[in-house]
């Protein structure tokens, strides 16, 4: 170690730092204000710069094959620009004339804020050529007004998995407020619902643009001298997991449903191949204005056509969730695939009450594969009643049920599994008993899921038990860089041993080829189905109809569920799984190879 | 004992900060800004005679006390509510800690070389000055405002330099920095460590600098590539925009087109007083406190332009001149610090102004509009002149 003194340096060398430094400064205002003084005045006093800019196009939708899902069409938008906006009276009646923008429109426009006072506001989008060629030859008439052309969203099949792709619009002031931060500016069109808004950070591309020399006037001189434009970046592509025919196919197969969900999803890694959410609307309704009728339309409390019913619709599972309730039983020994309980006469006493079969003559003898299979109440009340509501609610949740699948598609419902603390709460401590549990084991009662839920348990069972993040998106294609892969996600394994799993299979294979199976109508000569039927009641009117089904038994490739709301049986639905089946491994399956 | 006055150190201040009060008034002569502006100036001229008749023991004895207090005014702005996170507010009353932190931070760690004057070679002096002045760094970043959060690197290497480390130890003092700016590619970060692995071997500097130095600079080195790629892609827009204005055409990029057409359209006249139309037309943002500079070039085109900047580099002759005639070591290192810090505000506003420096939010000292700034600036005066008219005293 040095030991230093304090050697009291001179201090010219810090003045000559800071001399040289100064001269630095002194020479760059001499080459603004002398060199470069002649052009800079004429900008300050004849003209001005003016900064457009070139909008980025949004990235594309595309399927799993590369299929256009959503493409982009130019449009004309006409804007304001704040700071050369002079809104004298000629002018406001000139515009609310020809292109029928009212001051109102304007001013809605401009209290929205968040926008620097040099950058174009959007006051109407689509407007006509003829609107626009006006405005160009009339450009003086219009001090502050200009045209710019963006890309608007054109959707080639219209309400084809609408909810799921989701529409754009302008953002609104608290997502502005909210989205300042990250470069989100006024007049800004974001994705509203669906892998449009999950996705807007990448589908969105950055605007660039171009310096124009402008006099008073608003005529424009040209390009400013030595300033390049900037060019726009365009968005990512997105490539989701849809594919077009499975998707339209089921589009179809939907077509007579009023409300209700499909979903085909990959259990082999959680892709989801087609998602339809009915009532469904036409995408293209929100590349223009919408009208307060259309909105009420839209908004209908009944219908909820906006409303994606595949990920934010509760229901109650019913015999669904009879496998979760014979998987529980298997792996706690109380009973197995083959194992009888007491016979099922139509009914059975509990606490202070019948609790009935929904087939009153009875079942009679059956073991657990047939009670699947068969989907007999009173089987299950049995199994119940030796499970107890802990583990039964343990099992549940351990499935999935009651908390969010992570799935890129927000808002998501949690669906709802009841416990010991909801029911002390709401009947009082003493003012419930253990009957309650009984409904719940078939999936009646206040247990409330989501059809992803239930597609994502289903693949679970079909693969073996690997529980995946349902995925809409395979990958993020940048315009100019390397692509971003979306890695498969396992969220969990399910609460099921392989024996568990085993027996359940059995089952569901029973109820499409068993001789009594409730699901008979799924049944494929070539292919082997398994599946579930479920009939929910609705105190509302007619029951909800589920079926769930993958296939084939040994190495699942594909499962799908079907919900329909008031659809009665859920067996009947089956034979929406059969052609949904037939479709995939007899025309899709043999086109991709 | 003699007690003269530095007249002319007071003058060039007064001088300036008169002109920033008439440019104020020339920006928007309808506001009483510059009414404002002109109290700041008296209260501050106020404040600098009281200073300057503190003796500097004072100053000495308290200047770990000035650095906690700071701090805390400084915690307690940084967990207000709200955006903006510069401001204390004491009823009607609002002022900017942070321009008050960088005199704190100049005393404080003056007297922590003054103490270890001895040891200045030492690691744990160079740790230790680094540690005082990382605390207010970290909270003025996240304020956040890193014009301000480098003022105190600034202040350090100043006063460290003044203190008598030698020229290896500065550089290697600036190195974490060279390792963050020669990141942009890792191979020249590599060329770079190896470079700086040769100079620490042949320079045969202790053991536990060699570890700092060499650790410091790996940390950086490593991670910020990962922090890098781990912000969001705003977050980095927003650091390139910071480097680059032009990147954003609708923000900073505008502010700088703007600043500079006001600032060239001067030419060397000027246009005249209260004949500029760019700042008086309200196209430049900014204009009374960040942008002041282009109010004077616009209206006295390069001759004013001249003349501040004279003005100001008289200003730093003199000040350099005061730490030289010092024959008291702490005096010496706070005139340096002073120094380092009006220089620093100075230089990187009107680089700013002129487009060559980022968009920093540096206030331009004594002219810009706002009392924080010109008020702590006049605090640094008097201290100055305090240090002047005690030069013969020893330490």
């Amino acid at each position: 170690m040095k030991s230093s003194n304090f050697d009291i340096k001179s201090d010219k060398y810090l003045f000559r730092i800071v001399v040289v430094l100064f001269l630095f400064l002194l020479g760059n205002t001499f080459r603004l204000q002398i060199v470069k003084g002649d052009y800079y005045y004429r900008l300050s006093e004849n003209n001005r710069i003016r900064i457009v800019p070139q909008r980025a196009a949004r990235g594309r939708i595309l399927d799993r094959h590369e299929r256009i899902l959503v493409d982009n069409v130019p449009t004309y938008t006409i804007s304001v620009l704040p700071f050369e906006f002079e809104p004298d009276r000629e002018v406001i009646i000139r515009l609310e004339n020809i292109f029928e923008i009212t001051p109102e429109m304007i001013q809605k426009k401009l209290d929205k804020g968040g926008a620097t006072p040099y950058s174009p506001i959007p006051v109407k989008r689509n407007v006509s050529f003829e609107e626009v060629s006006y405005l160009e030859e009339h450009i003086l008439d219009f001090p502050g007004v200009i045209y710019e052309i963006e890309p608007r969203r054109s959707y080639p099949w219209e309400s084809h998995a609408a909810h799921t792709i989701g529409y754009i619009g302008e953002i609104s002031v608290p997502e502005l407020r909210e989205l300042y931060n990250k470069g989100y500016k006024a007049g800004d069109l974001l994705g509203k619902i669906g892998i449009e808004k999950a996705f807007d950070p990448y589908l969105r591309g950055k605007d660039g643009a171009s310096y124009l020399e402008v006099r008073v006037t608003g005529e424009v001189v040209g390009k400013v001298e030595n300033k390049s434009d900037i060019p726009a970046v365009p968005g990512s592509d997105i490539i989701s997991t849809l594919d077009l025919y499975l998707q339209a196919y089921a589009e179809t197969l939907m077509t007579g449903v009023e409300k209700g969900v499909f979903i085909a999803m990959d259990p082999r890694n959680g892709e989801i191949l087609s998602i339809v959410s009915r009532p469904s609307f036409n995408l293209e309704l929100f590349t223009r204005t919408i009208s307060d009728s259309l909105w009420e339309l839209l908004n209908d409390p009944q219908r909820h056509p906006l409303l994606n019913r595949a990920t934010q619709g509760t229901y109650p599972p019913a015999s669904v969730f009879k496998l979760i309730t014979a998987g529980a039983a298997v792996d706690e020994g109380i009973a197995y695939g083959n194992t009888q309980l007491e016979p099922c006469y139509g009914s059975i006493w509990y606490g202070d009450r019948w609790f009935n079969c929904w087939n009153r003559r009875g079942h009679g003898n059956l073991n657990m594969t047939e009670s699947i299979a068969q989907s007999c109440d009173v089987y299950f009340y049995q199994l119940a009643l030796h499970l107890g509501m802990e583990r039964w609610i343990e099992y549940s949740k351990k499935s999935g049920f009651g908390s969010k699948t992570g799935i890129a598609l927000t808002p998501e419902a949690s669906g709802f599994v009841p416990d010991r603390e909801y029911f002390n709460e709401r009947y009082g401590r003493r003012g419930w008993g253990s009957g309650v549990l009984l409904n719940l084991c078939i999936g009646q009662g206040e247990l409330l899921v989501t059809p992803i839920q239930i597609i994502q348990y289903i693949c679970a069972v079909a693969n073996g038990g690997t529980m995946y993040r349902p995925k809409l998106v395979k990958e993020i294609r940048p315009p100019m860089d390397r692509p971003m892969v979306i890695q498969t996600e396992v969220t969990g394994r399910l609460p099921a041993s392989g024996e568990a799993i085993r027996t359940l299979k059995k089952g569901m294979y029973e109820v499409v080829n068993g001789e009594k199976g409730t699901g008979m109508w799924a049944y494929l000569p070539n292919i082997e189905v398994a599946g579930k039927t479920g009939t929910a009641q609705n105190p509302h009117g007619e029951d909800h109809a589920w079926f769930v089904a993958f296939a084939p038994m040994d190495n699942p490739r594909i499962a799908m569920v079907v919900l329909v709301e008031q659809g009665g049986s859920g067996g009947v639905w089956a034979s929406l799984a059969r052609e949904f089946f037939w479709y995939y491994f007899n025309i899709y399956e043999p086109r991709q190879s | 004992m003699k007690r003269s006055v530095d007249w002319t150190l007071l003058f060039c201040a007064i001088i300036l900060s008169m002109i920033g009060v008439l440019l104020i008034y020339s920006a928007s002569p309808d506001s009483n800004l510059w009414l404002k502006q002109l109290i700041y100036v008296v209260v501050g001229i106020v404040l600098m005679i009281v200073i300057a008749r503190i003796p500097m023991r004072v100053h000495y004895s308290l200047g770990w006390i000035y650095y906690g207090l700071i701090l805390v005014v400084l915690t307690v702005a940084l967990f207000q509510s709200g955006e903006i996170k510069r401001w204390i507010h004491l009823g009607p009353l609002g002022f900017q800690p942070s321009e008050f932190a960088k005199l704190a931070v100049v005393l404080v760690i003056s007297r922590y070389l003054t103490d270890r004057k001895r040891d200045i070679e030492h690691h744990k002096t160079v740790l230790i000055s680094i540690l005082i002045i990382a605390i207010p760094f970290a909270i003025v970043m996240g304020q956040p405002d890193l014009g301000t959060a480098v003022v105190f690197i600034v202040i350090l290497g100043a006063c460290l330099y003044a203190a008598g480390l030698n020229e290896l130890y500065l550089f290697l003092f600036m190195t974490p920095l060279l390792s963050l700016v020669s990141n942009v590619h890792w191979l020249l970060w590599a060329i770079f460590f190896i470079f700086l692995l040769f100079v620490l071997w042949k320079s045969r500097i202790g053991l536990w600098m060699f570890l700092m130095v060499t650790i410091g600079n790996l940390i950086v080195g490593i991670t910020t590539p990962a922090i890098w790629n781990n912000l969001h892609e705003y977050q980095k827009e927003r650091i390139l925009v910071f480097l680059d204005p032009s990147r954003d055409p609708f923000g900073a990029g505008y502010q700088i087109i703007q600043s500079k057409i006001a600032v060239g359209s001067g030419q060397f006249w000027g246009k005249g007083f209260l004949a500029g139309t760019q700042t008086r037309l309200a196209f430049l943002p900014a204009k009374h406190t960040d942008f002041i500079f282009a109010v004077l070039a616009e209206q006295f085109g390069f001759i004013g332009s001249f003349i501040v900047l004279a003005i100001f580099l008289l200003m730093f002759y003199r000040i350099l001149k005061i730490a030289d005639e010092s024959r008291n070591i702490y005096n010496r290192l706070v005139a340096i610090g002073i120094g380092a810090t009006l220089f620093f505000g100075a230089f990187v506003n009107i680089g700013m102004v002129t487009g060559i420096m980022p968009v920093t939010g540096l206030p331009l000292p004594f002219l810009s509009s706002g009392g924080s700034s010109l008020i702590a600036s006049f605090a640094m005066i008097g201290i100055l002149l305090n240090i002047y008219s005690h030069r013969v005293e020893g330490p």
